[in-house]
Parts: structure tokens; C-alpha cells; sequence
């Protein structure tokens, strides 16, 4: 347990050692939410969407922890590899890279959340903090995976960051609130979270089933996620 | 050093040509971006304010379709601009000590950049081409050009100041915020608020909209804001690259 929390601390270091990078975490979500907030209720509206006020704010702050998450996701994957192999060779064991690497993602998707959250807070409100504290960080988890994901398959830095770019904004422009509602919005990763996240801008609680679904697609991610990292630390003869 | 010029630049264009995925996606991601916008988008009445002063009415439509052509330019653009720099700080290093002068391994790069941008640009202007036709293509292709070189130049800057990883989530923000919010005319009443126009894609989101629809141009003041920018985003990006460069070879 201790390897894994060691681990899980020198990524992280590994990630902010860099002032600026840290900078960069905390400031971009906080002035996009702040920026996006004063106008993604006109912009749903320009797309036949419905969202409109604290909720589209709401979905502003995922949106920003998801696009942030899912860079960073990739990049763990994607700086990781031949690091990662050599300390599963070195005794650590793929297995627990692995969870160190998970822990290290989940920590700095809280971190960028959190962010989100606290500006979205203090700049329009939050009716129902619970539960659009959980739906951010579930966005932000869902784009760990998807980033993960992405840089197992490709390891090209350019071509990688604009396929998470490709992704997000197929995900966020075609979600609810925005212009979709059936055919393939029905299948975007962060549907249900969606959902959740402006029920609760809104100040309303949620469906179980949605929060069902949420929990699953998380999961899912995750276990993306800790596949990816797998793969890259992997032994091979 | 002309000879050596060319040769970085040849070999620049050749390691393009082998990674095909970042061809695809530098066509693709524009086509889909943009025709996406236009049939996404309902065509509710907007009223905007041109350079000019003049007030226009158009459609939300018209509108998100022309400002995705910046968004999309500048923000590939930027990304190109950050992962050149970054690779010409890992392997150009190695050409100057090698006895190439900083300044023949940076042409090379900014060449790259260039010829990117176009490429991005040429597809992103054929794509919206089929849905709508600006009143003035000359002013609407020169502001799009100059977002797209601004936010190359911006990217170089990132790459050369803030790293990889706090230049990607820079530059994954900065074109969406700037130009994609700050400067789109489908918020804010139809114009710019007041501290938009600090920002590198004013002035050329100020010279395609009068582009888009007017026939007259009457954005000179954004036209010399943006040159402003330019220039000084190419020495700061060729001052600090020389610098990098140089400093490692001595």
C-alpha cells in the first residue's frame, strides 16, 4: 500500500514539479468558468438547446474539468511509457504502477474539479453543492479514461491532444442543454453526467437510474484508464 | 547557410509527410468543426455591430458559422505552434551545436508553422464556402489568416515559456476563450465587450466579421491592431527561441 502511495506522490510531483503547470491547473478552468458562464445559456439556445442559467453554468465548470482532465490524461499516458515499464521491471510490479498512476489521475481530477467547482461558486452559486461537486469530478474522471484511452493508441503529442480536443467537443456540442437529443447524443461518454450536472445547477436532484448510469460510465473509464496504464507498464519478453 | 536553411526546412516538411494521422486530423477536424457548426445552429435573428459602427441583422446560423473558421484555425494553429517549438527545443539543440546557427534551424520551424496554417486554413474556408459567402472574401480570408498565425506564434510562445504540459491546456483554452467567447458576436449584444479588445483575436476577428458582411472594409484599427501582434509575437518567439538555442550551444 505505502509503494503505491509513494508512487501515487512522485507522479503527481512528477506532473506539478513545474510551477507553472500548477498555475496553468488551477487558473484556466477557474477563468473559463467565470468567462463561459455570462454566455452558454445564449449559446444552447443559439444550438435549439435548452439550458439556460445556473445550469448552464454548471455544464461551463464540467466542461472545463473534462477538457483539462482528458489533456491530462493523455499526457500521463503518453510521457509514461518507457518510465513506467522500467519501474514494473524495477520490482514495483505493473499492478501497482498501475494504481499508483490511478490514484495520481483521480488526485489531480479532484484538484481541477475542485477548481471548477469553487469558481462556478463563487461566481454564479450553486444551488444543490453536493451534487454538482460529484457530476464535475465524474466529468472529469470520464476524460481521464477517454484521455488514457487516446494516448495508449496514439503517441504522437499533436495528434493526440487534438483527438481529446475531437472528442470533447463532439461530447460537449452534442449533449444535453445543446443541440442534441437522440441519435448519436444518446451515446456521448458524459450524457448522464450531463443530466445530473444540470439538475443540479438547477437545484434539483436527480433520477436514481441517472446516478446508476453515471456510476457505471465512471467505472468504465477508470477501468480504461487502469488499462491503459497496464498496457504501458506491462512486462514483455 | 542558405543550402543548410533549406535542408532543415526539406526535412522539417518530409517528418510532416510521415505522420499521417496529424494530416487527416489537420483536414478532418476543420470539416467537421465547421460543417457541424452550421448544422447544428438554429438560424435565429441577430443583430451584430460591424467595425464600421454599422448595425446589421443576420442569423445565429451565418454567425457561428464564420466565427468557427477563427476558432478552429487559431486553435490548431496553436496547438502546431507549441509541439514545433517543443521539438525544435529537443532535437534543434543538437544542430547548433552541430554548427547550425540558431537562426537557420528557427526558419525551418516557423516555415512548418506557416505552411500548416494554410493548410487548415484552405480547408476551413473550402468548408464553410458551402454554406455561406462572405460579402468581402479578401478581408474574411486576412483575418482568419491572422488568427491563425497569431495563435501559432502564441503556441511557439507556450512551448518556449510554460512547457509542454502548461502550454497544452494553455493552448486547448486560450483561442476558445479569446476568440470562441470574448470576440464571438453571437454574445455580448453583437460586439466585443471592452476588455475583449486586449486580447490577440480582436483585431482579427474585427477584419473577418467586416469581411463576412460588409462590402466595404472599415476595419483598418483591428487590420493594424493585429499587425501589432504579429510583429511582436515573431520577435518574442525568434528572441526567446535564440536564446534557448544559443544559450545550450555555448
Amino acid at each position: 500500500m505505502s509503494t503505491i502511495a509513494l508512487g501515487g506522490a512522485d507522479f503527481l510531483r512528477e506532473h506539478l514539479r513545474a510551477r507553472v503547470t500548477l498555475v496553468m491547473l488551477v487558473a484556466i478552468p477557474a477563468l473559463f468558468v467565470v468567462v463561459a458562464s455570462s454566455v452558454l445559456g445564449e449559446f444552447a439556445a443559439a444550438l435549439g438547446g435548452s439550458v439556460s442559467g445556473d445550469s448552464a453554468s454548471a455544464l461551463g465548470a464540467g466542461w472545463a474539468a473534462a477538457f483539462l482532465a482528458g489533456a491530462l490524461g493523455f499526457f500521463q499516458v503518453a510521457s509514461s511509457r518507457e518510465a513506467d515499464r522500467r519501474l514494473a521491471l524495477a520490482g514495483m510490479g505493473a499492478t501497482k504502477v498501475v494504481a499508483a498512476r490511478i490514484a495520481a489521475s483521480v488526485v489531480l481530477g479532484v484538484l481541477v474539479s475542485a477548481v471548477s467547482f469553487l469558481t462556478l461558486w463563487l461566481s454564479a452559486g450553486v444551488a444543490h453543492p453536493v451534487h454538482t461537486f460529484a457530476a464535475i469530478l465524474i466529468f472529469a474522471l470520464i476524460y481521464i479514461g477517454i484521455g488514457t484511452l487516446v494516448g495508449s493508441i496514439i503517441s504522437g503529442a499533436l495528434e493526440g491532444s487534438l483527438t481529446v480536443a475531437f472528442i470533447f467537443l463532439i461530447d460537449a456540442f452534442s449533449g444535453p442543454g445543446m443541440s442534441g437529443s437522440g441519435g448519436i447524443a444518446q451515446l456521448m461518454p458524459t450524457r448522464r453526467a450531463a443530466d445530473v450536472l444540470i439538475d443540479a445547477g438547477a437545484g434539483q436532484g436527480s433520477p436514481i437510474d441517472d446516478w446508476v448510469v453515471v456510476a457505471l460510465t465512471t467505472l468504465g473509464a477508470l477501468l480504461l484508464a487502469a488499462t491503459a496504464f497496464w498496457l504501458a507498464a506491462r512486462p514483455r519478453s | 547557410m542558405i543550402g543548410r536553411t533549406l535542408t532543415a526546412t526539406r526535412m522539417g516538411f518530409r517528418e510532416q509527410r510521415r505522420r499521417p494521422l496529424l494530416l487527416i486530423l489537420l483536414v478532418v477536424l476543420p470539416f467537421l468543426f465547421i460543417s457541424w457548426s452550421f448544422a447544428i445552429t438554429e438560424a435565429t435573428p441577430r443583430v451584430i455591430t460591424l467595425p464600421g459602427g454599422e448595425q446589421l441583422l443576420t442569423t445565429m446560423r451565418q454567425l457561428h458559422g464564420a466565427i468557427m473558421v477563427p476558432i478552429t484555425v487559431g486553435f490548431l494553429a496553436g496547438l502546431v505552434g507549441l509541439f514545433e517549438v517543443q521539438s525544435a527545443l529537443e532535437s534543434d539543440r543538437r544542430l547548433v551545436l552541430a554548427g547550425y546557427r540558431a537562426g537557420e534551424t528557427m526558419l525551418p520551424r516557423l516555415a512548418v508553422l506557416f505552411s500548416t496554417t494554410l493548410v487548415v486554413l484552405a480547408v476551413s474556408l473550402a468548408v464553410t464556402a458551402i454554406d455561406f459567402t462572405p460579402d468581402s472574401w479578401g478581408p474574411f480570408v486576412l483575418g482568419n489568416l491572422l488568427a491563425g498565425l497569431i495563435y501559432g506564434l502564441i503556441g511557439a510562445l507556450a512551448g518556449a515559456l510554460v512547457g509542454r504540459l502548461g502550454g497544452a491546456y494553455l493552448m486547448f483554452f486560450l483561442p476558445m476563450i479569446d476568440i470562441g467567447v470574448a470576440q464571438n458576436p453571437m454574445f455580448f449584444d453583437g460586439d466585443p465587450p471592452g476588455w475583449a479588445t486586449v486580447l490577440p483575436g480582436y483585431g482579427p476577428t474585427r477584419v473577418l466579421i467586416d469581411g463576412a458582411f460588409s462590402p466595404n472594409f472599415d476595419a483598418v484599427g483591428p487590420l493594424l491592431i493585429s499587425m501589432l501582434w504579429l510583429a511582436a509575437l515573431t520577435v518574442a518567439v525568434a528572441l526567446l527561441l535564440r536564446r534557448a538555442l544559443g544559450a545550450h550551444a555555448r
